[in-house]
């Protein structure tokens, strides 16, 4: 367990489609269907973000040159 | 009759100045083959011929008169419609902006029309440069001039494919994950994205702003060069643009590449599930060319191609989102079904994962710095598979593999993608040649190098008398 209050990366079926009523995206089932499926896709590949690092710390500077420079 | 090709850009403005090639003329010859391809091509959205008519004779007038404005005087150019034109239509690729006119050109916009290039018209984008190839979309992909079936790339699919075809000699494509060098590749120009922040974005409709790079298109990398020197450089509309200078002289391509350190990133494509074969042995062929040409190749190994790639689509699509949600809800239906997934999935993400993806950025950025140490410039592929079917391309594709134009991207380098020959079906591969931030004008030299000592700028794509 965590303390962690955001919701979780993956998401059911049921929650997945009310998260799209609830952000007002019209859709049909099929295209609900594929989105969820799409969703689970991206999902696994975030757990690249997983990583201790990426948790804290400074993000993007909106300078490429400032990135860099550090 | 068979229309010729139009010269290179490079060549037409030396022979422009001085005084052996008219504007008028050049610019019909680019109508007239608009007139007689674009039909099957799909290239471009809208044609101005009149107004790009006006232009010309005006362009003749100054030239004739001495003034001569730089290299892009006379010039017949086109624009990807995401990019803002004053009082005509910008459509970026969707039914939402079907009637959209805009009342301001883009700032890249007026600083072409102040070198004074003339615009042909608006090319063919994927629907809101994310959607395509959609054959539901607003306007059908353009069509690979390679082979009519397969995809010509994305997003700036108009300009690849209307530079390869010879109906305009250059052109300005936007690249958020690969959107420039993707249908360079496919269509065996050249395209380069700048240093992030070198051009401004003011007057472009953002897909992700802090990824959004908008640059040339045009079959050498010299004719790019050229472009971008017109329209890069500070922006006060735009606050993402840099104050800074490219090292060196954009423009100046011709100098050679000798003794240069160049890196071979072979790590983003050699291995399982990577590129082809012949990408490979490729990117093989084109290492060794450079080093024939005198540049010390060593081999570097850069952070995993899938990194990079999940950091680029966790911002992109969550920019994406919040930047066209209002037309998601109010309108689905005018959207094509694969930008209204592919936009409905950044809902979908965690404000979490953006802000880690956003550190991730930083992380690649470091760890792309200290691997370039030893060497002044990279050249890795350009792409990983030859194009495919545009009838059997799946909606979330992206998902499947990573995307090797993305490091650049994420990491805001300078990157080149040129043409590096053709694999055994007749169809063009690509390499890229990226640097650090600002060394804009090294690339491109490297890149203008290589095609002089290459014969791949000689084949044109085959196209009905």
């Amino acid at each position: 367990m965590t303390n962690d209050p955001s919701p979780p990366r993956i998401l059911s079926r049921e929650a997945f489609a009310a998260l799209a009523a609830a952000n007002g995206l019209a859709m049909s089932e099929a295209e609900l269907a594929e989105l969820h499926e799409a969703h689970g896709a991206l999902a696994r590949l975030l757990t690249r973000l997983d990583a201790a690092e990426l948790r804290t710390g400074e993000t993007w500077p909106d300078s490429v040159v400032a990135a860099w420079e550090r | 009759m068979a229309l010729p090709f139009p010269p290179r850009l490079a060549e037409a403005a030396r022979d422009i100045r001085a005084g052996r090639l008219s504007p008028v003329d050049l610019t019909e010859l680019c109508l007239a083959r608009i007139a007689r391809h674009d039909p099957e091509l799909r290239a471009f959205l809208s044609v101005r011929a009149e107004a790009a008519r006006v232009e010309a004779r005006r362009a003749d007038a100054e030239i004739r008169s001495g003034l001569w404005r730089g290299p892009l005087h006379g010039i017949p150019l086109a624009l990807k419609d995401a990019i803002d034109t004053a009082g005509e239509r910008t459509t970026i690729g969707s039914r939402v902006f079907a009637d959209r006119v805009p009342t301001q050109d883009a700032e890249l916009v007026t600083r072409l029309r102040r070198a004074g290039a003339i615009l042909l018209g608006k090319l063919e984008c994927h629907e809101f440069c994310l959607g395509g190839p959609a054959l539901d979309a607003f306007a059908p992909p353009a069509r690979n001039p390679w082979n009519r079936d397969l995809y010509a790339g994305g997003s700036s699919s108009g300009a690849g494919v209307a530079i390869a075809a010879g109906l305009c000699l250059g052109a300005i494509g936007t690249d958020t994950g690969g959107s420039v060098r993707i249908p360079a590749a496919l269509n065996a120009t050249a395209g380069h994205k700048p240093t992030y922040g070198l051009v401004s974005n003011h007057g472009i409709h953002p897909l992700a702003q802090t990824l959004d790079h908008p640059g040339p298109m045009a079959w050498t990398s010299e004719d790019c060069a050229l472009i971008l020197a017109a329209i890069m450089g500070p922006d006060s509309k735009d606050p993402a643009t840099l104050g800074l200078k490219p090292s060196g002289d954009v423009a100046a391509t011709g100098a050679g590449i000798a003794g240069l350190r160049i890196g071979v990133v072979r790590n983003f494509s050699d291995g399982p599930d990577l590129a082809t074969p012949a990408i490979n042995a490729n990117l093989e062929e084109t290492a060794a060319t450079l080093a024939r040409l005198g540049a010390e190749m060593r081999d570097i190994v850069l952070p995993d191609l899938w990194d990079y790639t999940v950091c680029n689509t966790t911002i992109m699509t969550s920019e994406a989102f919040a930047n066209n949600a209002p037309w998601l809800r109010a309108t689905p239906d005018k959207v094509s079904a694969f930008t209204r997934g592919r936009m409905f999935l950044g809902a979908f993400l965690r404000a979490e994962d953006y802000q880690r993806a956003r550190r991730m950025r930083r992380v690649l950025i470091a760890a792309t710095r200290a691997a370039m140490a030893p060497v002044d410039a990279i050249l890795c592929a350009g792409m990983l598979a030859p194009p495919a079917p545009v009838a059997s391309m799946r909606k979330f594709y992206y998902l499947q593999r990573p995307l090797i134009t993305a490091p650049f991207n994420v990491t805001g380098m300078p990157a080149l993608g040129v043409c590096s020959g053709f694999d055994a079906d007749g169809l063009p591969i690509g390499v890229q040649i990226a640097a650090r931030p600002l060394d804009d004008a090294l690339v491109l030299r490297i890149g203008a190098a290589y095609e002089a000592a290459t014969p791949w700028r000689e084949r044109r794509p085959p196209l009905a008398e």
